[in-house]
C-alpha cells in the first residue's frame, strides 16, 4: 500500500492485543484484539469508563506501549519497533506535562529544536502555533505563571507545531472547569478542520465525544463495542453498554408477541407492555428495547396520532434544568421512566404535582430493538 | 483576666523563644569573642582586642610572647587544611555522580530485590561513625591499603553515596515522568530527553546533595581518625590533637574561620535554592486576567 495515497488511513491498527498481570496473578487483556483505522483529517474519539484500554490504545499508538500481538502501521510503516521519537506522532498529555524549567517559547520549540531546525525558523514556527491557539506574544512566560486554559493551549501548540502525522490527546480536558471545557471544545474542533490532520481523543465524557467527533469508537473491557457517526452511536447503540453509557435512556427487556398487522407489542416482566411500529426480528423472541427521555411528550401530536403510543404513571420527581423538565414517572408496576420535556409539554408539567397521574406519548417508531 | 492571661502567655513565649536561641547560640559566639580576646592565659577574663590568634594561625609576626604560641607550625596548619579540601572536592565530585546515577537507576528501573538495594544504600546513613571507622581500619589495613588521603576518601565515599542517593532520589521522586514522556514525544532520544529534561530538573538535588557531600566530608573527625594515618592529617584531627593538650587560643581563631567559611557556603547554597523555586511553576492557578 502507498502511503502517499490520500485516501490511505493514516493509522491502521490490526488485531492489537495487550495484557497485563495483576497484582493478584490474573492476566488482564487491555486490548483485546482492536482493529481500527484512523483517515486523513478525521476526528476520531475513543470514549469507555476508565480501565476500558483507550489510554493503553492511545500510549501504543505514541509508542510507550508495546503490543503483545498484532501491529500497528503509521503512514503505511510498521511501528512495532520504532521507538517514540522516532514516530511521527505527538500526544497532548492529560496534565499537560509542560516543562517547568523552560519558557513558553522554549516548551513550543522543543521538537524543532531536537530535530536541528535552525532558530530563525524555529521562531517563526513557534510564533504560529501559538497564534493558532491565541497565546502568541506570550513566549517568555514561566509555565508556572499561567492559567489552567493557558497551559492546555501551550501544550496543544507544542505539539501540533512539530505537523505530526496524527495528534494524539489523552483526556486533555479533564482538569478544566465546565465552561472552559466547552470553550476548547469548540475550538479544537476548528483547530483540527484548520490544521487538517488527524485527531485521535481518548476521553471518558460522552457529551465531549458527541460534541467534537467524526466517529466515536465506545471501548469496554478491551474490545471495540461500537464504532460509528455520533448520532449512529447515540440513536442506535448495537447493545445494552453503549445504550447505557451514552446519554440517559429507558431500556425495557421483554418477549415479542406476534405481529398484529400494524404493530407489535412487547411484554415487559412486570405486565407493562410496549408498543412498536416495526419488530426487528421474529416474535416470541426475548428482546433489549431503549428509548431516550427526549422521545416522550405530554400532548399526543395531532399529526399520524395512531403512531403514537402511550405509558402512564405517577409523577414522582420532577426537576426544572432550564431547557427541559426531568421526570421520572413510575408506571403501575413501580417501572421508572426517565423523561425530558420542553416547551409546551414543559410548561404543562409545571403545572402538575409530584403523585399526579400523567400520561407520556412516544412514536411506536422510536423504541431501538438492541438484541435479541 | 484572659486578657491578663494571654499578656502572660505572650510574655512567655517571647521569654522561650529568646532562650531558645541563646541555648543555641551562645556557645558560638561565645568562641567568636574568645578569638579576639589577648590574655593568653585564661580567655574567659577579657584583657583586650587582638587579631594576634589569627596573625599566629598564618604565621605573621605578632606581639605575643614565644611561650604563648601553641600551633606547633603554621605549615602544619595549612597542610590539613589542605588535605581537607583535597580530600572533600573528591569525594564530593565521586559521590555526587555515583550516588546520581545509582539514584536514577533506581527511579527509572525495575528490577528484582528493588527495596532491598534501596535499604541498603539507606544503611551506611544510619551506621554509628565509629562502627564504619573501625571496619574501614580493619578493611583497609587486611587488603594491605596503606592509609593515607586515598584511604580518607575511599572511607568518605562509602557513606557520602547514600546521602547523595537520598537527596537525589528525593528530587526524582517529586518529578513528574510524563515530562521525560512528553520529550521523547516530541522527538528527543534517551541522551537528549536526560541532558535537556532530567538534568535540569534534578539539578538542584544534585547540587544539594553535592554540597552536603562536601559539608560533612570537611566536618568528619571519627571516620577519618580511624583511616587517616599518620601522614595525612584533616583539619578536624589536626584541631581535636591541638586541643588533646590543652585548649588554646588559636583554636578560637581557627573555630572562626570555619564558621565563616561554613556561612558563606550556606548563604550560596540558599541563594541558589531561592533562585531555583523562583524559576519552578507556581502550584496554584491563576486567572489570566489578573496578570
Amino acid at each position: 500500500m502507498k502511503p502517499s495515497s490520500a485516501t490511505a488511513p493514516v493509522v491502521e491498527i490490526r488485531r492489537a492485543t495487550k495484557r497485563f498481570r495483576t497484582p493478584e496473578g490474573q492476566t488482564v487483556h487491555a486490548l483485546a484484539g482492536i482493529d481500527l483505522s484512523v483517515n486523513p483529517n478525521e476526528f476520531v474519539t475513543l470514549l469507555g469508563p476508565s480501565g476500558c484500554g483507550k489510554t493503553t490504545l492511545l500510549r501504543t499508538i505514541s509508542g510507550f506501549e508495546a503490543l503483545d500481538d498484532g501491529s500497528i502501521h503509521i503512514q503505511g510503516r510498521a511501528m512495532n519497533h520504532i521507538p517514540p521519537h522516532s514516530r511521527p506522532v505527538n500526544t497532548v498529555f492529560q496534565n499537560y506535562a509542560l516543562f517547568p524549567h523552560l519558557s513558553v517559547g522554549d516548551n513550543v520549540g522543543y521538537g524543532l529544536a531536537v530535530r536541528k531546525v535552525p532558530r530563525r525558523e524555529r521562531e517563526m514556527r513557534v510564533g504560529e502555533a501559538l497564534e493558532m491557539v491565541g497565546m502568541n506574544g506570550m513566549q517568555q512566560r514561566s509555565p508556572g505563571q499561567l492559567s489552567g486554559g493557558q497551559q492546555q493551549r501551550v501544550a496543544l501548540a507544542r505539539a501540533i507545531v512539530n505537523r505530526p502525522a496524527l495528534l494524539l490527546l489523552d483526556e486533555p480536558l479533564s482538569a478544566l472547569d465546565r465552561h472552559l471545557r466547552q470553550t476548547m471544545q469548540r475550538e479544537l474542533k476548528s483547530l483540527q478542520s484548520e490544521l487538517g490532520i488527524a485527531f485521535v481523543f481518548v476521553t471518558h465524557d460522552q457529551e465531549e465525544a458527541l460534541t467534537m467527533s467524526d466517529r466515536i469508537v465506545v471501548l469496554n473491557g478491551g474490545h471495540i463495542q461500537q464504532e460509528g457517526s455520533p448520532s449512529e452511536i447515540y440513536n442506535r447503540p448495537v447493545n445494552t453498554f453503549v445504550a447505557e453509557f451514552i446519554g440517559e435512556s429507558n431500556r425495557f427487556q421483554g418477549m415479542l408477541e406476534p405481529f398484529d398487522g400494524q404493530f407489535s407489542r412487547l411484554r415487559l416482566e412486570d405486565g407493562d407492555t410496549l408498543t412498536l411500529m416495526s419488530p426487528a426480528s421474529g416474535a416470541a423472541d426475548a428482546l433489549h428495547v431503549m428509548l431516550r427521555p427526549e422521545q416522550f411528550c405530554v400532548h399526543k401530536p395531532t399529526e399520524a396520532a395512531e403512531e403514537y403510543a402511550s405509558l402512564c404513571g405517577r409523577l414522582a420527581q420532577k426537576a426544572f434544568v432550564g431547557r427541559d423538565m426531568e421526570i421520572t414517572l413510575e408506571t403501575a408496576s413501580g417501572r421508572p421512566i426517565k423523561a425530558a420535556l420542553r416547551g409546551h409539554d414543559s410548561r404543562t408539567l409545571a403545572e402538575r404535582n409530584v403523585g399526579d397521574e400523567v400520561t407520556l406519548w412516544y412514536a411506536t417508531s422510536a423504541p431501538h430493538v438492541i438484541a435479541a | 483576666m484572659s486578657k491578663l492571661f494571654g499578656l502572660l502567655r505572650q510574655r512567655f513565649l517571647t521569654a522561650y523563644s529568646l532562650l531558645f536561641f541563646v541555648f543555641l547560640y551562645a556557645p558560638i559566639l561565645l568562641i567568636v569573642g574568645y578569638s579576639f580576646n589577648s590574655n593568653p592565659i585564661n580567655m574567659m577574663v577579657w584583657k583586650t582586642f587582638t587579631l594576634d590568634w589569627y596573625r599566629s594561625i598564618f604565621g605573621l609576626s605578632t606581639q605575643l610572647g614565644e611561650n604563648a604560641l601553641y600551633v606547633e607550625s603554621t605549615d602544619q596548619l595549612l597542610a590539613a587544611v589542605r588535605t581537607s579540601l583535597v580530600v572533600a572536592l573528591t569525594t564530593t565530585l565521586f559521590s555526587t555522580v555515583v550516588g546520581t546515577l545509582t539514584a536514577l537507576a533506581v527511579a527509572r528501573y525495575r528490577f528484582r530485590l528493588q527495596s532491598f538495594y534501596r535499604f541498603l544504600l539507606f544503611m551506611p546513613m544510619v551506621m554509628p561513625d565509629i562502627v564504619l571507622g573501625i571496619a574501614l581500619l580493619i578493611f583497609f589495613v587486611s587488603v594491605g591499603m596503606p592509609l593515607g588521603t586515598g584511604s580518607i576518601i575511599l572511607g568518605h565515599c562509602t557513606f557520602l553515596i547514600s546521602y547523595v542517593f537520598i537527596i537525589v532520589s528525593a528530587r526524582l521522586a517529586g518529578m513528574d515522568t510524563r515530562l521525560e514522556e512528553a520529550s521523547a514525544d516530541l522527538g528527543a532520544g534517551v541522551w537528549t530527553t536526560f541532558r535537556r529534561i532530567t538534568l535540569p530538573l534534578i539539578a538542584p538535588g544534585i547540587a544539594g546533595g553535592a554540597m552536603l557531600a562536601f559539608i560533612i566530608s570537611m566536618d568528619d573527625l571519627v571516620i577519618t581518625y580511624f583511616i587517616s594515618g599518620v601522614d595525612a592529617t584533616t583539619l578536624p584531627v589536626f584541631i581535636y590533637s591541638m586541643i588533646r593538650r590543652g585548649i588554646k587560643p588559636e583554636i578560637n581563631a581557627i573555630a572562626t574561620l570555619l564558621l565563616l567559611a561554613s556561612f558563606v557556603i550556606a548563604a550560596v547554597g540558599l541563594y541558589l535554592r531561592n533562585k531555583q523555586h523562583s524559576a519552578t511553576p507556581a502550584t496554584t492557578e491563576k486567572d489570566p486576567n489578573d496578570e
